[in-house]
């Protein structure tokens, strides 16, 4: 389903080339929940990146489902996104002038269903992480982990294939961690989503059903 | 997006940040309002003066006057013999009062200048005109005292008319000392008083009288018409000055009078009782004065309208409306200063948020959507502030005329509908020009990069 192959990837300077992933083969089936692991400086957030269609790699193809994401263009790239992807920021990123469920409902905004839809939608999805009440406040008159919990409401609400998590725990302490841990899995479980997560814990790879690791850009 | 989902974002975006909202629409308003009243109070005051125009010059109204050139010559005009092809006839005449839209037609037949002798002896001198007494009142002439009359030998008198009936002994000898003392302002003045002096002629009888009196061995050449009836007097025409409508002194006589006069006293040119000077026609609307015109040419004949006086007012005031709109479409240029900055600002604090928006799918049109459609909610604020601002001062100048602390020329200043438009439209493209780039600023913000760094 997610496929990625003899992938590369460069970053330029002016005076020098540095090569952070090198000849990258990788197959994650639906419904898997992936862990990619690494130190700092290892290339997992490139990885990420390229796989979420963010950044253009050097060379090599990126497959979501029968599509090669590196052939598209910035718009079409955009609408891929909206309709296939989700995504999980380690600082949640919800904007600070819409409530809880108009953030979940954002990226739906950029399609072009129905209001009463959408908000259906969300609602059922913020109860699914257990912020029903909470639908109305804004994102500054909730905790940290219940921020991460709307981002994750927000990345479901398009039905994407995959969802990309980036240090989804990485603010937050260890009980909260856990939790939204346990979240993740059980939408995993429950909808069949992909998940990729993006962490350099060994102790939150191993929840995951399976590990990649990366180590100075290659697969080990 | 849906235009909701546009304008809901753009509105908590704008009311989030009250400030540069304030700021963006002070600048609107201002340069929105001084659209309103640029194209208010030149309208008012063009339509001012076209109705001053209409009250002095009578735009709805054609003079006709003899076409000598390519005819078939003065001598044949002046002797009545002979074809004269710019001639105007009784026949023309007949023809113009059929033309499509002519409401009335005053023919002026100049029979030249007669002693008017008063049952009383007292003589002033007048300007006989033949003319349609019955076409008096169409063309402005208001009667202070009866009215015309189809009896042969009636005829009325202008106000002047009725103004300096002088015993001819004493005029006579004032003519005299002033003969001998030129320069003496007391004669003058005495002239002058006894020339303003009024007389009562209504309904009382005069008669017309030309020629010289006997001097030495040259007898009296005078000739004097059978008694006529001053039927009416007119008052003074309006736009006219009372002062010099003394000294204006003119008998109107019919057609039929006027032939009787002729046949008297040798009045006007030989067969110009068929060939009038002058004929005044009244349209039933200024808009067909030039169909009208160019319908009287064709009987080779000049016209003279007071359209290009209203053609001058428009040209002016066209230029007084571009220089206020000018000004105007300045201050909005600096109005949309302040909305590019405020965007450009807004733009560059919102870098995260757009990079999380583009990062959720939304695509470049999108971000450049969201952008635009709060520039365009700033500008149409701006423009109903602009709107109600100068509702509200042309409101006060109103009642400041109606009180007679302003005095601009036209009674009232009325906003025309346009004009609230004009304004209105101008603030939202100011908001929607000053919009652009910033909208094209934010869809270029690297999603990535902002994430990643802030």
């Amino acid at each position: 389903m997610l496929r990625v192959e003899q992938l590369s990837h460069s970053f330029h300077n002016a005076s020098e080339s540095v090569k952070v992933l090198h000849d990258i083969n990788l197959f994650i089936e639906k419904g898997e929940m992936v862990a990619l692991l690494g130190s700092s400086g290892s290339g997992k957030s490139t990885l990420l990146n390229l796989m979420a269609g963010f950044m253009k790699p050097s060379s090599g193809r990126i497959f979501i489902g029968d599509k090669d994401i590196v052939l598209l263009n910035e718009n079409r790239l955009a609408e891929y996104r909206r309709k296939h992807i989700g995504f999980i920021f380690q600082s949640y990123e919800l904007i600070p002038s819409l409530t809880v469920v108009e953030n979940v409902e954002l990226p739906l905004v950029f399609h072009t269903l129905s209001p009463s839809k959408r908000k259906k939608k969300a609602l059922s999805l913020l109860e699914q992480v257990g912020l029903s009440d909470k639908t109305d406040l804004f994102p500054s008159q909730l905790s940290g982990g219940q921020q991460q919990r709307v981002s994750i409401a927000r990345s479901l609400i398009s039905e994407p294939y995959v969802i990309f998590a980036d240090e989804p725990t990485g603010n937050l302490d260890t009980r909260t961690e856990e939790e939204i841990l346990s979240i993740l899995q059980r939408l995993n479980a429950e909808l069949d989503t992909t998940f990729v997560i993006v962490t350099h814990e060994a102790e939150v790879a191993e929840q995951m059903g399976r590990i990649i690791t990366l180590k100075d850009g290659v697969l080990i | 997006m849906r235009i909701f989902d546009l304008l809901k974002m753009s509105w908590g975006q704008i009311i989030r940040r009250k400030i540069v909202t304030l700021l963006c629409m002070i600048g609107l308003s201002v340069g929105c309002a001084a659209i309103i009243m640029a194209i208010s109070i030149s309208t008012s005051a063009q339509d001012y003066s076209q109705q001053q125009l209409n009250n002095e010059y009578k735009m709805d109204e054609i003079t006709i006057q003899p076409n000598s050139i390519g005819g078939s010559g003065q001598q044949a005009s002046q002797n009545g013999k002979g074809f004269d092809r710019g001639a105007l006839t009784m026949q023309k005449l007949d023809v113009i009062k059929r033309l499509a839209h002519v409401k009335a037609v005053f023919p002026t037949l100049r029979l030249g200048n007669v002693e008017m002798i008063g049952t009383d002896g007292r003589i002033s001198n007048v300007e006989v005109i033949g003319t349609d007494l019955s076409a008096l009142p169409e063309f402005g002439f208001r009667f202070a005292q009866g009215g015309a009359s189809t009896v042969l030998g009636a005829v009325v008198a202008n106000y002047g008319a009725t103004f300096g009936m002088i015993d001819a002994q004493v005029m006579k000898n004032l003519f005299e000392k002033l003969e001998k003392e030129p320069y003496n302002d007391e004669l003058f003045l005495e002239y002058d008083q006894l020339n303003k002096e009024p007389a009562d002629l209504f309904q009382k009888q005069v008669n017309f009288r030309t020629g010289n009196a006997a001097t030495g061995t040259s007898p009296s050449t005078y000739k004097v018409s059978t008694p006529l009836r001053i039927s009416g007097q007119l008052k003074v025409k309006s736009g006219s000055s009372e002062e010099y409508a003394i000294y204006e002194k003119t008998i109107y006589v019919s057609m039929d009078t006027a032939r009787m006069l002729q046949s008297q006293l040798g009045l006007g040119q030989s067969g110009s009782l068929v060939k009038f000077d002058s004929v005044t026609v009244r349209v039933d609307d200024k808009k067909y004065v030039p169909q009208v015109e160019e319908q009287v040419k064709k009987l080779f004949l000049t016209t003279q309208s007071n359209l290009y006086q209203e053609e001058m007012i428009k040209q002016k005031f066209d230029q007084y409306r571009k220089i206020a709109l000018g000004i105007g479409t300045f201050i909005l240029m600096l109005a949309s200063l302040s909305i590019f900055v405020a965007m450009t600002m807004s733009t560059h604090q919102r870098r995260r948020q757009i990079g999380v928006m583009k990062i959720l799918g939304a695509n470049l049109w999108q971000i450049r959507q969201l952008f635009m459609t709060e520039a365009a909610v700033l500008g149409l604020m701006g423009g109903a502030t602009g709107l109600l601002v100068s509702t509200l001062i042309l409101w006060g100048a109103n009642n400041a005329i109606a009180k007679g602390l302003l005095t601009i020329g036209p009674q009232s200043i009325e906003i025309p509908p346009l004009a609230l438009l004009a304004g209105v439209i101008f603030a939202l493209i100011t908001g929607v020009v000053s919009g652009i780039y910033p909208a094209i600023s934010a869809s270029r913000t690297n999603a990535l990069e902002v994430i990643k760094n802030g």
